[in-house]
């Protein structure tokens, strides 16, 4: 058992020292001209140079602020949005091909529309992240809700379950599951969205977050190891908000055998 | 223990009132009759098991008595009240259990002491109650995708006599059983409802189980069901497979039911009677 913990743990970390080794080496051994791709010691280095002021931690404060205030506002219009279409046909009948057309759009293609309107800085951001993590929430939750058993209905309406009753004790648990998945999505979306609404914001040359720290600093010094950075952050940040859903939904999903 | 016989008058519980259901066949295009003309009587405390062949429309009998189909023609009395839409004085034990897989078994069981708004503490202890009553203690704060399919049908039974039912129907509650688990739970069954005298309609595919658990045995054609018998099975419980009465009766049931079958299935070449509208020209298989 104690032997299992270990290399649940051990793999997946060795395997990113493994990388950063290489990584490091490949540069370090004049491989790779390390203007093309920064090794890890340079990224580290230009941590440190950015946080010497408070500069680092501020664009990612920013930007951190940003996707989750997106994906909190997206995931929140999805569900509710969802859950009515789910219950109420007509509703649903109305607002399908709106929908259908809408989701086809990525958000980066507002990008243009979205600084026009809010202008420059975080709005426009907000916006992208917000109508990104939209979509993937909205569909899952309206499927999930359609698409309950049955069975489940006839049961709880057998054991004397009301309309009411039914909604939220029924029909909202059985899809949560399908909810999860969609919030799942959504918060990798977040992410992403994020740094390309910021890049493309950045371009005009007012902005903060990381999005924007790549590119002034690229602009103005083309300073790859910065770009590097704000890559990793990104990654970073992202996967740690991905756990952090994962955690948090664990205990109204314990009940599923994957977990 | 032997069955306690009938004392004095036997009070109606059930009446099925010249019940007749249509439902439109996308596949054949044609509406077609699931149930003719069934009137059957249940009394109170009285165990009825249903069996035919498939497709004579059992299920869907027992759905209308349920409450989640309306029956094109005809109508069900509980009590003397027309039937109109499902409720908790007549619960269903569905064949694929329908466990509420987010509650633990302990919610499961609460699930209709809740919608009938008991408060917490009484819920917890009537739940407790009919959680051992079927052989659960312990298993409270499983989920459902910890169970066996023998304990989930346990379950199902459990969160089912929680409501105190008027009415308990059960729509092959064992066919997902094992023939060892099946024969155990029976005896179960027996157990359980035999401090109740609960008035039960179980619908079954199996004969030797209708025999087994039966006080009334309700036999339907082939689609369309009619009822072709509907009879007291007046042996005394608990009945011993091997006894002469109980085989004669269960050879009895299986000839009848395979005759059924064989003028069905001969009867399909120019099947009007079944149909109603439709093309006249049915194509074979």
């Amino acid at each position: 058992m104690m032997k299992e913990r270990i290399t649940e743990i051990m793999l997946p970390v060795t395997s990113v020292v493994l990388l950063l080794i290489v990584w490091q080496g490949v540069v370090s051994l004049h491989l790779i001209d390390p203007f093309f791709l920064p090794p890890p010691s340079s990224v580290v280095s230009a941590a440190i140079q950015l946080s010497s002021n408070g500069e680092l931690e501020r664009d990612i404060l920013i930007s951190t602020e940003r996707a989750l205030e997106g994906y909190a506002l997206g995931s929140t219009i999805g569900i509710v949005v969802g859950l009515a279409m789910g219950t109420f046909k007509t509703l649903a009948d109305i607002i399908e091909p709106i929908i259908e057309y809408f989701r086809q759009i990525p958000e980066v293609a507002w990008i243009p529309l979205a600084i026009l309107i809010f202008g420059l800085g975080g709005k426009a951001v907000l916006f992208i992240i917000t109508y990104g993590s939209l979509w993937p929430v909205l569909i899952n939750t309206y499927d999930g809700v359609k698409f309950v058993d049955p069975l489940y209905k006839r049961a709880a309406l057998s054991l004397g379950a009301d309309a009411l009753r039914m909604f939220y004790k029924v029909n909202l648990k059985a899809a949560l599951p399908r909810i999860y998945s969609g919030l799942w999505i959504s918060i990798g979306i977040a992410f992403r969205s994020l740094v390309v609404a910021e890049l493309a914001v950045a371009t005009t040359g007012v902005g903060s977050g990381i999005g924007y720290m790549m590119n002034f600093y690229y602009n103005q010094y083309v300073r790859t190891d910065v770009l590097l950075l704000g890559m990793v952050i990104l990654a970073l940040l992202g996967f740690i908000a991905q756990r952090g859903l994962s955690v948090a939904m664990k205990r109204l999903l314990k009940w599923l055998p994957q977990f | 223990m032997s069955a306690k016989p009938y004392n004095g008058r036997q009070k109606t519980k059930i009446q099925i009132q010249e019940i007749s259901h249509e439902y439109f066949d996308a596949s054949r295009k044609a509406t077609l009759y699931a149930l003719r003309d069934i009137n059957i009587t249940i009394d109170e405390g009285e165990f009825t098991c249903i069996i035919g062949p498939s497709g004579c429309g059992k299920t869907t009998l027992l759905n209308i008595v349920a409450g989640f189909i309306r029956p094109t023609k005809g109508k069900v009395l509980l009590d003397g009240k027309e039937i109109i839409k499902p409720g908790p004085d007549r619960v269903m034990v569905f064949q694929e259990h329908a466990l509420f897989p987010w509650l633990t078994v302990q919610g499961n069981v609460e699930f209709g002491l809740e919608m009938q708004g008991k408060p917490k503490e009484e819920r917890k202890r009537i739940a407790k109650v009919f959680i051992n009553m079927v052989g659960l203690g312990g298993f409270e704060d499983r989920y459902p995708f910890e169970l066996s399919g023998g304990m989930k049908q346990r379950l199902g039974l459990a969160r089912s006599l929680a409501v105190d039912p008027e009415v308990l129907l059960l729509d092959e509650p064992f066919a997902s059983l094992d023939a060892q688990a099946r024969r155990i739970m029976q005896d179960e069954l027996l157990g359980i409802l035999g401090q109740n005298r609960k008035t039960s309609i179980l619908v079954t595919h199996s004969i030797d189980e209708a025999v087994y658990l039966a006080d009334r045995l309700v036999l339907l054609s082939a689609r369309p069901g009619r009822v072709l018998a509907n009879e007291k099975i007046e042996l005394p419980k608990p009945r011993s497979r091997s006894d002469v009465n109980f085989v004669k009766t269960v050879e009895k049931y299986d000839s009848i039911i395979r005759m059924e079958v064989n003028r069905a299935e001969g009867r399909n070449v120019d099947n009007q009677s079944a149909y109603i509208g439709g093309s006249d020209r049915l194509s074979q298989p």
